[in-house]
């Protein structure tokens, strides 16, 4: 099927199936690349990859949206991925999610597998272990 | 040019180890970064050479630097942070690393130090004894499955031996998705040949030249470091076409998750790995039959196949009596949470769960008394102070609803709001629950209603029957553990804390 809808990011998605040699069981690797360069998974490209794949759109979608990792829009540019799994529970994460809340968009992981130096955090791909409201503060501004 | 260790795994960096190696570096010092020994409470560990082995300097900030060169390393003066000699640190010395028994000593990517430390001396046994007899020797060990379900890992690799198959695979469950466990994280970040070689030995003993490793998203750093270890196998030809001279063939492939906690359950890993959503399958068949792309596959998890090369080096007896009664070998327990000594600690089945989080973990981080803690993930129970004398074995923890699970173990001191933890367990399923069947897809979702009921003091006494009601339906009719055991934390903590579900809601 030909896809007839234009987008700009076409090219980009083209060349993260054909690095993955077009290959179905490769879709979650695909959706990594899409995202790892732009940010997100368009929904334009659901068709797209179908096609790439020799799948069915509705395979697309359903993978797609299974999956925690994959969002269909930008992710704000001040979020924070916070763990609230049991081992930060203990360290007061919760408590601190709610105050983070207030100046940041505050995203939920179950567990970064840094649970001895609870409570911890995500920010653009690493993690932080002990963090606190203060930590996080001087990481973001370093980082904005 | 003087040498200094500064540690590379995600604990450590997650608290500075980078900034400290860069500062090191400008300082004129050789930087070897090296494996984590897994006590998280030091980290970063700093450590050097000196002639009675090595010096460590403990949570080293990137300020301490150079105050470390100018004074500690000169031996002018006893620093606060300087913890001797590593080898002397108690919280080592009681342990019995069998796996991890050279995590820190070495460059995780380095097949040099890997070798120099003993390492593909149990591939090369494996060799000797052919395909049978390593799976009769992983038998004979006693060897049970790591990621939870502690399935004896010798029954599974017969019965996938015995298959004739143009093609089978070797699966490494690397999808640690637990909270409160990271014990394949350091595997990873520590010691990744010790699991390239055990995917090695399974490859040879069910007949299987391909393998996979499913690592979870959240471990980008495990990725980059056994991505590393992976090249250098191949540089050995450790991995590839005719291993060593041996004939054998065996490549490894890393697959990224993507954030989904079902995909640690087998089944579901397999669709995954194929590109699919990560629904869980009905079994049989098993995977050992019929596993990924319809193939005979054996899926284990990383310290189950870490542990491998040992028992080929060493022997099925050595291991097998490490341990004890059923649970044989030694176990990587993660002390997490609020505790004061969090880290990892290997020891050999049978010390009391008391014995680990008193007189390794030193009590709680907040130095208030413990309330409980829960062993063995989210699907495992919390356990009271009252039974914290029960020995860490599967069979024992089995006895007082406990499991042992992966080995995780979370600390929490009496400031924890226990029917707050009941209702995250509900939470988790209804998020993390892949939906294929009823019992869990729709009872995580009522649990929780009825725990808020509950709470807010609705018809109590009638909820509290529905609910056991619903543990029944999920227990009994959900197709894997995450919906079966998911009453589990819940029954625990309505067992020893009763009446914090019930004083909540008769104040309302």
């Amino acid at each position: 099927m030909v896809t007839l809808n234009i987008y700009p990011e076409m090219a980009m998605v083209k060349s993260a199936c054909q690095a993955c040699a077009n290959k179905p069981d490769m879709l979650l690797e695909i959706f990594h690349i899409i995202q790892a360069n732009l940010g997100y998974v368009p929904v334009k490209a659901y068709q797209q990859i179908a096609d790439a794949l020799n799948i069915s759109r509705a395979d697309v979608f359903g993978v797609v949206t299974f999956y925690h990792d994959f969002n269909n829009s930008k992710q704000a540019a001040n979020t924070i991925t916070l763990c609230q799994s049991e081992a930060c529970q203990s360290m007061g994460s919760a408590k601190l999610k709610t105050q983070l809340e207030k100046s940041y968009t505050v995203k939920t992981v179950y567990c970064l597998g840094n649970c001895a130096l609870a409570p911890s955090a995500s920010i653009g791909g690493k993690t932080y272990g002990r963090v606190d409201k203060q930590r996080l503060e001087a990481i973001m501004e370093a980082g904005l | 040019m003087k040498i200094v260790y500064v540690p590379r795994d995600t604990a450590s960096v997650s608290v500075g180890a980078d900034e400290v190696a860069d500062n090191f570096a400008t300082a004129g010092f050789k930087v070897i970064r090296n494996g984590s020994r897994g006590a998280a409470w030091l980290e970063p560990l700093v450590e050097i050479d000196t002639p009675d082995g090595r010096v460590g300097f403990s949570c080293v900030r990137p300020q301490d630097v150079a105050g470390l060169v100018d004074n500690d390393f000169q031996n002018n003066a006893p620093h606060l942070r300087d913890v001797g000699l590593i080898k002397n640190i108690d919280y080592f010395k009681k342990q019995n690393r069998q796996i991890f028994a050279y995590a820190g000593d070495t460059d995780p990517v380095s097949i040099a130090d890997y070798i120099q430390y003993g390492g593909f001396l149990g591939l090369k046994k494996a060799l000797e004894l052919g395909a049978e007899n390593t799976v009769n020797m992983v038998f004979d060990s006693g060897l049970r499955g790591r990621g939870g379900a502690a399935f004896p890992t010798g029954i599974k690799w017969r019965t996938c031996a015995a298959i004739e198959a143009k093609q089978k695979y070797v699966v490494c469950n690397a999808d640690e998705g637990d909270g409160g466990t990271f014990s394949d994280r350091l595997l990873m970040e520590s010691n990744p040949f010790a699991l390239i070689e055990g995917m090695l030995i399974c490859g040879l003993a069910i007949g299987a030249n391909k393998g996979y490793i499913y690592l979870r998203s959240e471990y980008p750093l495990s990725k980059t470091i056994l991505t590393e270890a992976i090249a250098n196998a191949y540089k050995a030809n450790y991995l590839g076409k005719n291993i060593a001279n041996s004939g054998l063939d065996f490549v490894i492939e890393i697959r990224i998750g993507a954030g989904a906690y079902i995909c640690g359950e087998e089944t579901s890993l397999l669709n995954s790995i194929e590109g699919k959503r990560g629904v869980v399958r009905a079994k049989p068949p098993l995977p050992a039959i019929e596993g990924l792309f319809g193939q005979p596959t054996i899926i284990n998890n990383v310290i189950t196949l870490a542990s491998v090369p040992d028992i080929l080096a060493k022997g099925a007896a050595y291991y097998a009596a490490l341990g004890s009664g059923k649970s044989t070998g030694t176990l990587p327990f993660q002390l997490a949470g609020n505790v004061k000594r969090g880290g990892l600690v290997e020891v050999e089945f049978g010390l009391t769960l008391r014995q680990l989080i008193e007189d390794f973990g030193g009590g709680t981080y907040s130095g208030r008394p413990i309330k409980a803690v829960q062993v063995g993930g989210p699907l495992g129970s919390y356990i009271h102070p009252d039974e914290f004398d029960t020995p860490l074995d599967y069979e024992s923890f089995a006895a007082i609803d406990g499991a042992i699970g992966h080995g995780g173990i979370i600390v929490f001191d009496d400031t924890a709001d226990m029917a707050a933890q009941a209702r995250f367990a509900f939470t988790f399923c209804e998020v993390e629950s892949c939906g294929k069947c009823t019992p869990c897809r729709i009872g995580a979702t009522r649990g929780g209603e009825i725990l808020d009921d509950i709470s807010a003091g609705k018809n109590v006494e009638a909820n509290f029957e529905l609910l056991d009601d619903l543990f029944e339906t999920m227990e009994l009719g959900s197709l894997c553990a995450m919906g079966g055991l998911t009453p589990k934390p819940v029954r625990s903590l309505l067992k020893h804390f009763a009446d914090e579900f019930i004083d909540k809601g008769k104040v309302l």
